[in-house]
């Protein structure tokens, strides 16, 4: 580590703070996952959840001077594309059924 | 290096199959009979059954690559193995019944069952994955495949609505699972499951953000097998999926989502502390979801007039007694007897949940094939009559599910009841009682199908063709005798399930897995600094 690593590393923000943005952007993902009509918004909500999972990945390797969070995080920003392409599909799909993309409107499965 | 490729045979073959499937898909003229696929896929799959069993034989409990060749992320097993055969044997069940259900539902595509097999293949990762991130991964791959094939049917909104649904919940239910990885690793500083178990166990973690990652994973996997309070998918995705898809859907979901749980839970949360001791245990929490689950499932199931609505909440009843397999473990002083038990109960119970499943499901396949999607009970009036063969494999799947006596189910639910009462010195009667009493009230609505099979008339006014299609009978057949056969001589496969556990014992055991490991190769003891890992 170069004396200026050194010197940022000590001044550097404390872990909480950085889970505090963590969890505070997994509690804005939840809430647009679980209160957002739009079935496109819902998606962003979900890339918001694996982001804010990721800045506590990063900030725990980093609090631990291990690179397993760094590895993590590559795979998951992976696995999120391709979870993006099936939801963009099956929003397609949704579109062509219902002529919208509201999530109120699928109600073809109710009992 | 190849001898693990070897050990992994299983995985390469399934890989190989979905990839094979894939490529005909393209080169295929547009259009034409896709099913002699079904047909390459299942031979795939019983080429990876038979590797499985050949490594059954090769492995001593929990053998482990020879290698650092995949960085010590699958663990091979006998409980991994066991829970491979069966997720296999459903794949190869459920691939059986679409080869002419996907023709009659006008999706006769080749990915469909390039997506069997790599979901299949996510599952059995998952079941021997031995560090969170190919726990993660393995869960994606089968978790983004299964999206795909409950909207398999493209022009249905049926379809395409439960794929949508699934889909939400189930990338919201990933989140909470990274979430849960996250903070283990952040209060543990590995992904590895064994290290994490030896740093909780040795008190070298952060117990506050062990404690809400464990919570966390677990109500992701809560998702993921269709507990309650987490199951609200389960019944619009299992009704709105086409039924082969179900079927497949169904059972290899629940056999992987319960393997990587007990192996989780058993090797990450394993100390004392994290069971019954000071801190909230995983054991309250799978208790809760135990006792939620199998209420709200069975009470949900009787008012259900479609059957595979109805078998949806029959899943989320089943969850909640496969969750108290889970609690034999904990509950008993001896660890390798207690262990015994796991692998006694949660293997065959899944064993015989998977051959009733593949079995109604089928039948629901070859019932719902034509025209009538949301087939309701009037659609099986008069099944005996028009099929006897369907309405007696019918009847089988239900009486296992329900686990009358010389089924597969009676003896799955006999073995785990008396498992857990045994091993809890009788503290966990109450929970016993309330599984029973459970089991009771479930009669009313799987026998009701029965009766509506075999008392009831056939409509006369829109009578429903069923689906004729011989690779459908034999997987329905095959599923039904090997639930009489298991039913009546259970021996061998209880012996079998309960050899998995013990292996269990082995590989989630830190102290004893460790230690063996170590002392054969000094490279992956689990006192590898923090520091040592970031400059390898």
């Amino acid at each position: 580590m170069t004396p200026l690593l050194a010197s940022m590393s000590q001044t550097a923000i404390p872990l909480s703070w950085y889970l505090a943005v963590a969890l505070i952007l997994f509690a804005i993902g939840t809430i647009g996952v679980l209160t957002r009509r739009n079935a496109l918004v819902v998606l962003m909500s979900v890339e918001i959840l694996l982001n804010a999972v990721n800045l506590t990945f990063l900030a725990f390797a980093r609090h631990h001077d291990n690179m397993d969070g760094h590895v993590v995080t590559f795979f998951v920003i992976a696995v999120a594309a391709a979870e993006a392409a099936v939801g963009l599909a099956l929003v397609l799909g949704i579109f062509r059924h219902n002529r919208s993309v509201n999530v109120d409107s699928m109600t073809a499965l109710r009992n | 290096m190849v001898d693990d490729l070897l050990l992994i045979s299983p995985l390469l073959i399934v890989t190989v199959m979905g990839l094979v499937s894939l490529l005909v898909g393209v080169f295929a003229p547009a259009g034409s009979f896709k099913g002699w696929l079904a047909f390459l896929t299942s031979f795939g799959f019983l080429a990876a059954l038979g590797a499985c069993y050949m490594l059954w034989h090769e492995t001593s409990a929990g053998a482990a690559f020879s290698s650092q060749s995949f960085h010590y992320s699958l663990t091979l097993d006998h409980f991994g193995l066991a829970l491979c055969g069966v997720i296999l044997l459903g794949a190869l069940l459920a691939t059986l019944t679409a080869v002419h259900y996907l023709p009659a539902q006008k999706s006769d595509h080749a990915e469909y069952y390039a997506l069997i097999a790599f979901s299949a293949l996510g599952m059995m990762i998952m079941v021997m994955a031995a560090d969170l991130l190919t726990l993660f991964v393995a869960l994606e791959v089968m978790s983004i495949s299964i999206y795909i094939l409950a909207g398999f049917k493209r022009d249905s909104s049926f379809s395409t609505e439960s794929a949508m649904k699934y889909f939400i919940l189930g990338s919201f239910a990933s989140a909470i699972l990274l979430l849960g990885i996250s903070f283990t690793y952040g209060a543990t500083g590995t992904i590895s499951m064994r290290e994490i178990g030896l740093a909780v166990a040795g008190g070298d973690a952060h117990s506050e953000l062990a404690l809400f990652g464990m919570v966390m994973l677990i109500v992701a996997f809560g998702f993921k097998i269709a507990a309650a309070p987490f199951h609200m998918w389960t019944p619009d995705v299992y009704e709105g999926a086409p039924a082969s898809v179900t079927g497949f859907m169904a059972v290899g979901v629940k056999a992987a989502g319960f393997g990587a749980l007990a192996r989780l839970l058993l090797t990450c949360f394993g100390a004392p502390e994290y069971r019954d001791g000071s801190a909230v245990s995983w054991e309250t929490l799978i208790v809760i979801l135990a006792v939620i689950s199998m209420c709200a499932g069975n009470l949900m199931a009787l008012a259900q007039k479609n059957l595979k609505r109805m078998l949806a909440y029959s899943a989320i009843a089943h969850t909640g007694y496969l969750l108290m397999a889970l609690l034999v473990v904990p509950a008993s002083s001896d660890g390798e007897q207690a262990l015994n038990a796991l692998g006694g109960g949660l293997v065959f119970y899944l064993l015989a949940y998977t051959l009733a499943n593949v079995a109604a499901f089928g039948v629901a396949a070859a019932v719902g094939a034509r025209g009538v999607e949301d087939a309701g009970e009037e659609a099986y009036a008069g099944l005996a009559g028009r099929d006897p063969m369907l309405a007696f494999a019918l009847t089988i799947a239900m009486l296992s599910l329900l686990g009358i006596p010389l089924t597969a189910g009676f003896m799955g639910k006999l073995t785990l009841f008396g498992e857990l009462l045994s091993s809890g010195g009788g503290e966990y009667l109450w929970l016993v009682v309330v599984a029973v009493v459970n089991s009771v009230v479930s009669a009313y609505y799987y026998l009701r199908v029965v009766m509506v099979a075999y008392m009831q008339d056939e409509s006369a006014e829109k009578p429903i063709a069923l689906l004729k299609s011989a690779p459908l009978r034999v997987a329905v057949g095959v599923a039904a005798i090997l639930t009489l056969v298991f039913g009546i001589m259970p021996n061998k496969a209880i012996n079998a399930s309960t050899r998995a556990g013990y292996s269990l014992v082995h590989t989630s055991n830190p102290a004893t897995y460790g230690a063996r490991v170590s002392a054969a190769k000094p490279a992956i003891t689990s006192t590898v600094e923090p520091k040592d890992v970031a400059h390898r």
